[in-house]
């Protein structure tokens, strides 16, 4: 049974690096050849402090939470049942683009959660997970939006 | 590498420059090792078929990161404001994805000029593993 009293609630907070080694490792990965990613004076050129981050490298953030698996921390947490979960749609806002070098404060939120009918009868609950990247002088500059589905 | 796009220059129902990769395991381990996703459904093949799947499948954020090149080669770098993926169907090794996306709204709002697109990932039996969205931000001429 999920625990619907945990919507809107904090989870963990975090230190978030953005480190120049990891940026192009993820960049290989979607195999996304843009010097934008790995040549620092090709980004500084571009005017940029150094090279930047892909639009979906935030959850890498992984790497920096203190969990053995912090997706399947939050399903426990919420009485999720793992098996039956899928991630159903992520969201990525950005304020201004995130370079190597940064290190921002990360918040790991339980957003809203909500049930819709199935189209094949049963009930989805529909579980958001969102994290927000703050700077340091505390403004808000990026959050990811998860929404994980439960399927009844 | 990339031009720079105006917001003048853009057209809507413009299509964005696309491609396409044929997915194999080892497309999905870098990107397991990349990304922070250890979960075992999408390398141990063993535990797969255990859990009644015919192989590995890929974990969407893989597929889905590819897809960002659609809309940042096409803008310019740093210009994504959102960047939104739903996750509709799974992808197996061999796979081939096609990378695809269009304008479909150019607007001011906020002191800033936008771009609205629709980006999606189709296999190569039509089915669509991935719906999304993107909005940038553009310079303006003015």
């Amino acid at each position: 049974m999920i625990n619907i009293n945990m919507a809107n609630t904090k989870f963990k907070s975090f230190q978030f690096p953005f480190e120049k080694g990891k940026i192009r490792e993820f960049a290989n990965a979607i195999y996304d050849p843009n010097p934008i990613y790995r040549d620092s004076q090709y980004a500084k050129s571009q005017g940029f402090s150094d090279v930047i981050i892909p639009p979906t490298f935030p959850m890498t953030a992984l790497f920096h939470v203190e969990s053995d698996n912090i997706v399947l921390e939050v399903m426990q947490k919420l009485g999720m049942d793992p098996i039956k979960s899928v991630h159903g749609e992520i969201e990525y806002t950005y304020e201004r683009p995130i370079c190597a070098g940064e290190s921002l404060r990360g918040e790991i939120n339980i957003g809203n959660i909500y049930e819709k009918a199935g189209k094949r009868g049963g009930t989805m609950t529909f579980v958001e997970l969102e994290i927000k990247l703050f700077d340091t002088t505390d403004r808000l500059v990026a959050i990811v939006r998860n929404t994980f589905i439960e399927k009844g | 590498m990339n031009e720079i796009k105006y917001f003048e220059d853009v057209k809507e129902e413009e299509q964005l420059p696309g491609f396409q990769h044929t997915i194999t395991r080892t497309h999905i381990v870098k990107y397991a090792g990349a990304g922070g996703d250890f979960n075992p459904i999408h390398h141990d093949e063993e535990l797969a078929k255990m859990a009644g799947l015919p192989s590995v499948f890929a974990m969407g954020l893989m597929h889905g990161g590819m897809l960002s090149r659609v809309v940042t080669d096409w803008a310019g770098d740093g210009c994504v404001k959102k960047y939104k993926i739903r996750f509709k169907g799974m992808v197996w090794p061999h796979d081939t994805l096609s990378f695809q996306g269009k304008v479909v709204r150019k607007y001011r709002e906020g002191g800033e000029s936008l771009v609205n697109c629709e980006i999606t990932v189709v296999n190569q039996k039509g089915e669509q593993n991935i719906e999304g969205e993107a909005t940038v931000r553009l310079p303006s001429r003015k």
